[in-house]
């Protein structure tokens, strides 16, 4: 993720890793969310953390960043035709698409949903993350 | 068992009075949820009882490093910040002093040039370091340096893959699955999102 950022090549590669994105232990994905250090005063939302849920889509999105960085940014792009490039970049839009249609119900990435009542900061990450990468993609 | 260890005087909180560090780490795990699971927190805490494979000093005073800047707590302010800059750069921050003097320790010694050596709770720590440091103190290269450090442990150790030969001497429980998954996805790209401060 540093690596968008700072338009640098990533150093853990998709191609070179094999790890699924299958997390055993699910307490935190009902557990309450918790104001704590988010709110002066302490409220107690009665909503489920989903944090489990919200950590797989980042595992997901984050797959797609790293396609972007060395599909689009990679140092010898200059060198592919722009045509290629073009093409590179609109197979990635729609990998973000289907991200995006697949997200489950409850992260409820759309904020005129009823669900928004549920919102936790770690959701509003993966929104404020997921927007630019889209952005920037619409106006190619 | 949390806070059973902690009735029980069992945690170790690396000389930090109980209260403050039990505070802390509350701050740390529930700003983790943002940041994807770095630290698996079951294996943490039994281990910080029992000074286990899953604990370490550093990875405990970089927790503490990285929670003091969302705590409101006034004695956790760094030095020299007035009122209008609350929050910003802690380069005094005891706890960060403290993990960087054992990260230090790590690498020196007398006996031979380096005894550095990869460990899941010291890429746990780097990860943690590196986070804090580029989104809040700025130091970008040091930054990026810490996480190059991580990456490279997480592939000394065979963190990025799941497959087990006999070579790779993995004999691994459910839990150390789940640790290093965790820790795995976390490196790769959940760890450095730009969060809510």
């Amino acid at each position: 993720m540093q690596s968008i950022y700072q338009g640098r090549p990533a150093r853990l590669r998709e191609a070179d890793a094999n790890v699924p994105i299958l997390f055993l232990d699910d307490y935190e994905e009902l557990e309450q969310f918790n104001s704590l250090s988010y709110s002066r005063t302490e409220i107690q939302p009665s909503f489920p953390t989903r944090s489990v849920s919200v950590f797989e889509q980042l595992c997901k999105l984050s797959i797609i960043m790293d396609r972007i960085i060395s599909g689009i940014y990679a140092e010898n792009c200059k060198m592919r035709a722009s045509d290629e490039i073009l093409s590179t970049a609109r197979s990635l839009h729609g990998d973000l698409e289907r991200w995006r249609n697949a997200l489950p119900e409850h992260i409820g990435i759309s904020l005129s949903k009823s669900s928004a009542g549920s919102l936790t900061p770690h959701t509003l990450s993966l929104m404020y993350v997921s927007r630019p990468i889209r952005s920037y993609y619409d106006f190619l | 068992m949390e806070p059973i260890d902690l009735a029980a005087g069992r945690l170790d909180f690396d000389g930090v009075d109980p209260e403050l560090g039990m505070h802390l780490l509350s701050i740390f795990w529930n700003r983790q949820h943002a940041s994807g699971s770095v630290v698996y927190r079951p294996a943490f805490m039994r281990d910080m009882a029992c000074n286990g494979p899953n604990f370490s000093k550093i990875l405990l005073n970089t927790i503490y490093f990285a929670a003091s800047k969302n705590s409101t707590r006034s004695e956790l302010r760094c030095k020299g910040a007035s009122a209008g800059n609350i929050g910003l750069p802690t380069i005094v921050s005891p706890f960060r002093q403290r993990a960087e003097e054992l990260l230090s320790l790590l690498s020196s010694s007398s006996k031979v040039p380096t005894r550095m050596k990869s460990d899941i709770t010291t890429i746990q720590a780097l990860l943690i370091m590196s986070d804090a440091l580029f989104s809040w103190c700025d130091e970008r290269s040091l930054s990026w340096l810490y996480s190059g450090l991580a990456i490279n442990m997480i592939v000394d150790l065979g963190i990025h893959t799941d497959r087990q030969t006999p070579a790779m001497k993995k004999d691994l429980t459910t839990e150390d699955l789940e640790i290093r998954r965790r820790l795995f996805w976390a490196a790769f790209g959940t760890y450095g999102l730009p969060k809510l401060e």
